[in-house]
């Protein structure tokens, strides 16, 4: 690991035209990169709920795009609510949602004038420790959360973080797959509202802030960036995030050598951390005044190797995404997180503010495990020393004691194991099996 | 969790390695055909029938096992294969005059299948049924299954072991395997295996023919040039007596990845420590032989002596061979890493005293059935070291 070298010999640009002419590449009407593709909205768009209600009262009621309508959730287009009914979200979570059928006809609303940079920057100066109550209000308000492998439930991790001492934020600009590189894309193309986002969470828990960087990305594709960090005093290192190094409690360890339980959140280990699309979030709603309506998102083609980063309104269901890009997904199977994570998801699962990493691959029927041959290749492969064999067993003679002694707080269901084992063992997908059982 | 929950069916991964079983297992046996092919340059094509013999006598066995009782279908086909295949490197290809090699051979298969049933299920990690099978049949046909015979260089592969004559004159023996000029009119020479020689010197049982036997003339006078137990071309067993062989056999189980350095490293690097401590005799009188620790810096002997023995010591026996393919084999071996280390201390240590005292034969393999026997308590104390 070591401190990022940002210098380029272009004497006749300041860091901070830099940072400004990287807006050059942008949509006008929303401010997201240009290299993002906003596929057309679709007749209806089903909005998860993140409170307990009442909702019934949303029920016939038009809304407006920007319009907040429950907490934490804003309408990304205008329309009319016509129900509630129960979605589940790509990332997994079940629970209420609010079905929208969209009216293109409806106004869009004006759009408030953003903030520079270097006005940011100085606006920086006033704000401190005091502010995280509001600023944590305003943000939850405005739909800014994340909750995924690379950036872990981010309004707990605010929330905790008003209690708990706090000595570093880390931005991290790394992917489960380094071939699609989503957090990459969006800090070589929205450097400011990644720099900005994470530069005000780190006045808002009074710490220092950290840019991760995969030790891959070449220099020249982020010298925005790096010179919006300089600016920000951010300081960027470059780590190895092949997977699953890319998952916090692993980078953590390598970059700060703090370590924290994968079942916990990083603010245990005194760090608040989020990707590069969280902290753009953060960044837009404070340099735009954008609400966090929509959802970077990258989808890999696993027949065509093509990789599609679009920027998707929050609600809209997988099977409208993947018509919008011309995807076929018969015979495809979808994963999201990474496909060794082996998370898969249904056409009906709707984009929301968690996972954002989304594989359609042709794969084949699975085929049936075999006994264990006790090659120890799960234990060897495991990133954080859990004996994933060892808990299939326990899983089996019911002895959740000795499943958790054998580490089953500690794996961050990365799938290595799963992934290396020749017998074709289940273990990843008994390990959660065992944590849900032991939750409920 | 209570008893009352129903555990969930679940299905197999669908993105995956694509390592399989059967691969696995193929990388063990492309390793052993390495042992076997030296078997076959140094002892001839009836090393072949001897292989055939326990193979199809393990299988055979096996198919009958696996219908008796409940443990009988959980009897892994491919794994006692690959155990019968191990087994038949252990024995002999021509064991003493006037027993058939196949008949042991076979007889030590039908065991393996046996003990195979017997471990099946719940008794993995407690027995190697390779070296129990030996164990039983070193027992039974005791000095039957000592080797007297090696091919002369000029008929390796293809010469007959029973095609044999005369013992090599001592003024030959002392020649390599590799140089040693030919005796004309046999394939085979006769010769006392090191492992005989050594075991009666440490025992004492060794008579010397004048007033004492120093260990200095031991290793001059009785015992082959150690480049024969390195390279081959003394007697042994078939796959056990060329080191090389052994070697480049493990060292593909290495490159496989399918066992682990720890366990062969820390195996040898334990028995050398402790084959130079352990009493050994300086020298054997008739009134028995004069146990010294740490013999190798005893003034009665030079240094480069005592190491000489301990090399000897571990080329004889088949401790390599134990090491890299008996100890590494997952069904006996500790899982996590911490207990892979304690597990090859303690059966290097073993293997040392039992091949100085008991058998340097047969030594390891005792050595490796009694610290399987602790493999369960290693594995316990080995695993939970999560990073947290």
């Amino acid at each position: 690991m070591a401190e990022f070298d940002s210098r380029h010999p272009e004497a006749l640009r300041t860091p901070l035209a830099r940072v400004a002419g990287s807006t050059a590449a942008r949509r006008p009407t929303d401010g997201w990169p240009a290299a993002f593709t906003r596929p057309s909205t679709p007749n209806v768009l089903v909005l998860p709920l993140h409170d307990a209600g009442p909702h019934a009262e949303w029920v016939g009621r038009s809304c407006r795009a920007g319009e907040p309508l429950a907490p934490g959730v804003i309408a990304p287009i205008g329309g009319r609510i016509e129900a509630i009914e129960t979605a589940r979200t790509i990332g997994g979570r079940v629970g209420p949602a609010l079905r929208l059928a969209v009216d293109a006809a409806m106004e869009e609303p004006a759009p408030i004038p953003s903030i520079s940079f270097d006005r940011a920057m100085a606006e920086l100066e006033g704000i401190g420790q005091a502010d995280l109550a509001e600023w944590t209000g305003r943000l939850t308000a405005a739909g800014v959360h994340a909750d995924r492998w690379t950036s872990p439930d981010w309004t707990r991790q605010l929330h905790a973080a008003a209690a708990t001492p706090i000595r570093a934020v880390v931005c991290a600009a790394t992917d489960v797959d380094p071939e699609l590189n989503l957090n990459v894309a969006l800090l070589r193309d929205a450097p400011a509202e990644v720099v900005a986002g994470a530069a005000l969470l780190g006045k808002l828990v009074g710490a220092g802030v950290w840019l991760a960087v995969d030790e891959g990305t070449p220099a020249k594709s982020i010298e925005a960036a790096c010179d919006a960090a300089r600016l920000a005093r951010v300081r960027i290192v470059t780590v190895a995030a092949e997977f699953p190094n890319s998952h916090p409690a692993l980078m953590l360890r390598r970059i700060m050598k703090v370590g924290y339980d994968a079942g916990q959140l990083p603010t245990h280990a005194g760090v608040v951390w989020l990707d590069a699309a969280a902290a753009t979030a953060v960044g837009r709603n404070w340099l735009r005044g954008s609400p966090a309506s929509h959802q970077p998102i990258v989808v890999f083609d696993g027949l065509s190797s093509r990789r599609r980063r679009l920027i998707v309104p929050r609600g809209m269901a997988l099977r409208d995404v993947l018509a919008a890009i011309n995807l076929n997904p018969v015979g495809l199977t979808l994963f999201v997180g990474g496909p060794i994570r082996d998370r898969r998801v249904s056409l009906d699962d709707v984009v929301d503010a968690d996972e954002t990493t989304i594989h359609a691959l042709p794969i084949s029927r699975p085929v049936t495990s075999a006994p264990c041959v006790r090659c120890g290749d799960c234990l060897d492969g495991c990133p954080t020393r859990v004996d994933p064999i060892g808990i299939l067993d326990a899983a089996q003679r019911r002895d959740v004691g000795r499943a958790n002694q054998l580490g089953l707080s500690a794996c961050i269901e990365c799938g290595v194991c799963s992934f290396t084992c020749p017998a074709r063992l289940p273990l990843l997908q008994t390990i959660r099996a065992v944590r849900a059982m032991t939750e409920a | 969790m209570s008893t009352a929950t129903a555990v969930p069916i679940i299905a197999a991964p669908l993105v995956h390695s694509g390592a399989t079983t059967k691969r696995f297992y193929r990388a063990w046996l492309t390793a052993l055909l390495f042992p076997l092919t030296s078997g076959v340059i140094f002892y001839g094509w009836r090393t072949l029938g001897v292989v055939a013999a326990a193979g199809a006598a393990a299988m055979a066995g096996t198919l009958v096992w696996r219908r008796v009782g409940p443990r009988g279908p959980l009897i892994p086909f491919f794994s006692t294969l690959i155990s019968a295949l191990l087994l038949a490197l252990t024995l002999p290809a021509l064991p003493t005059r006037g027993n058939d090699p196949i008949v042991i051979a076979a007889f030590a298969g039908l065991t393996l299948a046996f003990v195979s049933w017997l471990v099946a299920g719940r008794g993995w990690a407690r027995l190697h049924p390779t070296a129990a099978a030996h164990l039983v049949a070193a027992a039974l046909f005791a000095a039957a299954l000592v080797p007297n015979w090696t091919l002369q260089r000029s008929r390796a592969v293809l010469g007959d072991l029973r095609a044999g004559g005369r013992a090599t004159p001592p003024v030959l023996a002392s020649e390599p395997w590799m140089s040693r000029p030919p005796m004309r009119g046999q394939d085979a020479v006769w010769a006392e295996p090191a492992s005989q020689e050594l075991l009666r010197y440490t025992t004492g049982r060794e008579w010397p023919q004048r007033e004492a036997l120093p260990l200095q003339s031991l290793i001059r006078d009785h015992l082959p040039p150690l480049e024969d137990l390195v390279v081959g071309g003394h007697p042994g067993p078939i796959g056990t007596s060329s080191a090389i062989a052994v070697i480049v056999g493990g060292l593909f189980l290495l490159y496989r990845h399918v066992i682990d350095f720890r366990i062969p490293l820390w195996i040898v690097i334990s028995a050398y420590i402790t084959l130079v401590a352990l009493p050994t005799p300086t020298a054997v009188g008739h009134s028995g032989p004069t146990h010294t620790w740490f013999a190798s810096f005893d003034p009665r002997v030079q240094w480069v002596t005592g190491i000489t023995f301990v090399h000897y010591e571990l080329m004889a026996s088949p401790l390599l061979f134990m090491a890299f393919f008996l100890a590494t084999w997952p069904a006996v071996r500790p899982m996590s890493r911490r207990s892979r280390m304690v597990y090859a201390a303690l059966i290097g240590i073993a293997a040392a005293a039992a091949q100085m005292y008991v058998s340097t034969a047969h030594g390891p393999y005792l050595a490796l059935l009694l610290v399987n026997a602790a493999t369960p308590l290693l594995e316990r104390l080995g695993r939970g070291g999560a990073v947290r």
